[in-house]
């Protein structure tokens, strides 16, 4: 149940040149319980644009997660593991040009303070 | 089982120096289990929430059976300001935690501490008690050591009475480690804690004034060692709501559960609670 509640679907969508990309994920937002935790989330994207070869990337990380050749739409799962948020975007393959972004925020329940380190505050 | 949580359940827990939900010496160490962070970060936070608490223990009333059952309200908090702190972290019976933290190093921290220790039973709480004195809340104040090596946590305390009522002294030894497994955050922790005779008499004793005046007979227990473990499991169900789950055992070494005060004496304690809160 608990799962079912974080996985509670979610979208965000943008696009840049062309107006008709689409690019969703499912479920955007991942909780972890402290700041600086990893954060675990499985997650789909679902793409829609012309015709074209297209590669959906991780702008974040700088890492390309599928290419598809010859394709309007697409669908790509995987298990999201991160500390930060990620930015996403639908490329086009031959000029790298993004074509819409989605991003999966990282978020925590307790945003902690520091304290301060190595310091004798009474003796 | 009683369907009720009510007043002479906590008192008799607090007897015990254990409680359903975090006990006063596990409630500093549980804590920074739950919050464990690689920087040995504190925070301040407030949290409201509901829960539901089972479990079996000695008991302190007539025809009531050792096992309960209730809900209880989630009160957590921390607040933190240039080395003061506020802690209250165990589910509504635990006293607040007052404290300054003398020293913070990569791997310890010291704090000074003021601890409220919940009262006992009260003479005019129960007919079975009339003519007892009423053990009232202490205030307890000593140090705590905090440690952290490597994916553990070990924590030292002392704490005396300070103020008239017994004079008494407290010392634990905990470690716990936490764990995380996907968006779950799993600890375990296992400690020892020793009260010294002067808390245990003032709590659990019985004076010859008061077996004079009662049909209680005059008791006076020895200082004597809980061992306690615990395991659980904290869940951000979303970003302002968090899951919690935990299992607790006590086992009471020496003769403080042969304290007449106690009707059913068995030599345990035992307890499982689940919560949700909001976190603001």
């Amino acid at each position: 149940m608990l799962t079912t509640i974080v996985c509670l679907p979610m979208s965000f969508a943008s696009n840049a040149s062309e107006p008709d990309a689409t690019l969703v994920v499912t479920p955007k937002n991942c909780v972890a319980l402290h700041k600086g935790q990893k954060c675990y989330l499985e997650v789909t994207f679902d793409w829609h644009a012309k015709l074209n070869n297209y590669c959906l990337v991780n702008n974040t990380r700088s890492q390309i997660m599928k290419c598809w050749s010859d394709k309007q739409n697409g669908q790509y799962s995987f298990d999201f593991q991160s500390t930060q948020s990620n930015d996403f975007s639908l490329q086009l393959q031959e000029t790298n040009t993004d074509v819409a972004h989605a991003k999966i925020v990282v978020a925590w329940v307790y945003k902690s303070k520091k304290r301060s380190k190595s310091s004798w505050r009474l003796f | 089982m009683n369907i009720t949580l009510n007043k002479i359940t906590l008192a008799a827990l607090t007897l015990l120096g254990t409680s359903f939900t975090s006990n006063l010496f596990a409630a500093d160490i549980s804590h920074s289990l739950r919050n464990k962070q690689q920087d040995n970060s504190t925070e301040n936070y407030f949290e409201l929430g509901l829960g539901l608490a089972t479990g079996a223990g000695p008991t302190v009333e007539e025809d009531k059976d050792n096992e309960w059952a209730g809900a209880f309200l989630v009160v957590n908090g921390s607040y933190n300001w240039r080395g003061f702190f506020i802690e209250k972290f165990g589910e509504s019976t635990d006293p607040l935690v007052l404290g300054f933290n003398a020293y913070t190093g990569d791997n310890w921290s010291l704090d000074i501490v003021l601890v409220p220790k919940g009262r006992g039973i009260q003479g005019g709480e129960d007919d079975r008690f009339n003519g007892l004195d009423d053990r009232d809340s202490s205030t307890m104040f000593g140090g705590r050591l905090t440690g952290y090596i490597d994916d553990n946590i070990v924590q030292f305390s002392v704490k005396h009475n300070i103020g008239s009522n017994h004079q008494g002294t407290t010392a634990s030894a905990l470690i716990g480690r936490n764990w995380q497994v996907r968006n779950w955050n799993f600890h375990s922790m296992a400690g020892v804690r020793f009260f010294d005779a002067k808390l245990n008499d003032y709590y659990l004793g019985i004076s010859a004034d008061e077996a004079a005046r009662t049909d209680f007979d005059e008791y006076s227990p020895g200082s004597n060692l809980n061992l306690t473990a615990e395991v659980g499991v904290t869940y951000p169900i979303t970003e302002d709501w968090v899951f919690r789950s935990t299992a607790r055992f006590a086992q009471f070494l020496g003769d403080k559960t042969d304290s007449p005060i106690f009707v059913d004496k068995r030599d345990n304690a035992m307890s499982l609670t689940t919560s949700i809160s909001y976190v603001f």
